[in-house]
């Protein structure tokens, strides 16, 4: 049976293999990257980010109290305070003539990472829907085409199109139940 | 809950409001009276908000292969920086443990052929992006994970002078040990940590350092002899 997430950290400071430390980058790694990439925007700067809350976890392992909050709401807290810090050293740099997308207050910077957050979970949701329909939820809801449009564009018969796009909702719906994501 | 047998397909159309103008009053209508499809529609009614948090032209974005090991190598390298901990242990075990440590030591010493802690070799080869280049690895185990000692010379100059060094897993999977830096002579010499297992790795390749997340090209390679 696979270890607890907080059995992982615990252990943690007595990994002399890695073995712990992999089997949680493998865990979180993917979906802290899609956060921070989202965040910021650059493969680079994500990359570090994810990075720097690995190393994070294993310096402070054994303050971890799961008590407190669970693993992942514990690498997420790393996560944002990382963006957050790429964010000002960004800030910090002079602004070219149009950057005028700069954040300027703490409120304005949670709420930018709540979106990121979202935003990742909403597309990592999509990613998980076969191609089939996907491509049904991109036609009618980002492409703003009907049913009958869609059925002409993709050459898929009308009923099967709105078949399709029904299923393809209540696909969605349980994946986001899933990922305890609230409609 | 699914809606009923004669509008269920029609649920999800009208959900996003893909039906044709007089589909979509049809479906007002039938809502009205059926409260199995008007339940689903409450459940899904809530998707299109979460949708449009997202944008049309998102796509998961996939971590580069190749942190993975960057992490496990910064994990062991600061690992086997970190000072021992403090010890709860008597003074008198301590000295006695370091007494019988120093014997140990001295007779592993004086046997022969028991000096080398070196599992495994290669010998590296070139390959067209090589130039002339040629080189040997030597792994060995350490407290950390796995160490190899790279000796390399007429590494090509031209285009950098940032390599990488991966072992090929029996699976096929590539695995990072770390990058190094050649000098202006073509030659290099570099220890490089990181957390493989012994034995799990037969090949050692030398490559062009990855940008990225895109690996460089294939310089050298060679077939590890344990």
């Amino acid at each position: 049976m696979a270890s607890s997430d907080a059995t992982l950290v615990e252990r943690l400071p007595f990994d002399r293999s890695g073995d712990e430390l992999r089997e949680l980058y493998r865990r979180y790694a993917p979906e802290l990257f899609g956060f921070a990439t989202s965040a910021l925007g650059d493969r680079e700067l994500a990359e570090e980010v994810v990075q720097d809350v690995f190393a994070q976890l294993w310096r402070h392992a054994e303050n971890y109290d799961q008590r407190r909050a669970s693993v992942r709401t514990w690498l997420y807290a790393i996560a944002r305070n990382r963006i957050v810090d790429a964010h000002r050293r960004a800030a910090a740099r002079p602004k070219r003539a149009d950057d005028d997308d700069s954040l300027d207050t703490a409120a304005e910077m949670d709420d930018a990472l709540d979106h990121a957050v979202l935003r990742w979970q909403v597309t990592a949701a999509l990613a998980r829907l076969s191609p089939a329909h996907r491509e049904v939820i991109r036609l009618a809801h980002y492409g703003g085409l009907t049913m009958r449009e869609i059925a002409e564009r993709t050459g898929v018969p009308l009923g099967t199109v709105k078949s399709r796009t029904s299923y393809a909702l209540r696909h969605l719906r349980l994946i986001f139940d899933e990922m305890e994501i609230e409609p | 809950m699914t809606g009923c047998r004669s509008h269920a397909d029609l649920i999800g159309p009208y959900v996003l409001d893909a039906l044709e103008p007089d589909e979509m009053e049809a479906m007002r209508r039938h809502l009205a009276s059926c409260t199995r499809c008007s339940a689903e529609v409450r459940s899904l009614s809530g998707l299109p908000a979460l949708l449009d948090r997202a944008r049309a032209e998102d796509e998961v974005e996939t971590l580069s292969p190749g942190l993975e090991e960057e992490v496990l190598d910064r994990f062991v390298r600061e690992r086997a920086k970190a000072r021992p901990r403090r010890s709860r242990w008597p003074r008198l075990a301590i000295a006695a443990v370091a007494i019988a440590a120093l014997i140990a030591a001295i007779l592993v010493a004086t046997l022969p052929g028991r000096g080398h802690t070196a599992y495994a070799h290669a010998e590296l080869r070139s390959l067209p992006a090589g130039g002339s280049a040629a080189g040997t690895a030597d792994v060995a185990r350490v407290d950390a994970g796995t160490r190899v000692e790279l000796r390399a010379d007429h590494l090509p100059l031209r285009g950098g002078r940032a390599y990488e060094l991966w072992c090929i897993r029996a699976d096929g999977r590539w695995i990072s040990g770390g990058s190094f830096h050649a000098r202006a002579d073509g030659t290099a010499a570099a220890e490089l940590t990181a957390a493989v297992r012994p034995g799990e790795y037969h090949v050692v390749v030398i490559t062009r350092r990855s940008a990225g997340g895109v690996r460089g090209d294939e310089v050298m390679r060679g077939k590890l002899t344990y």
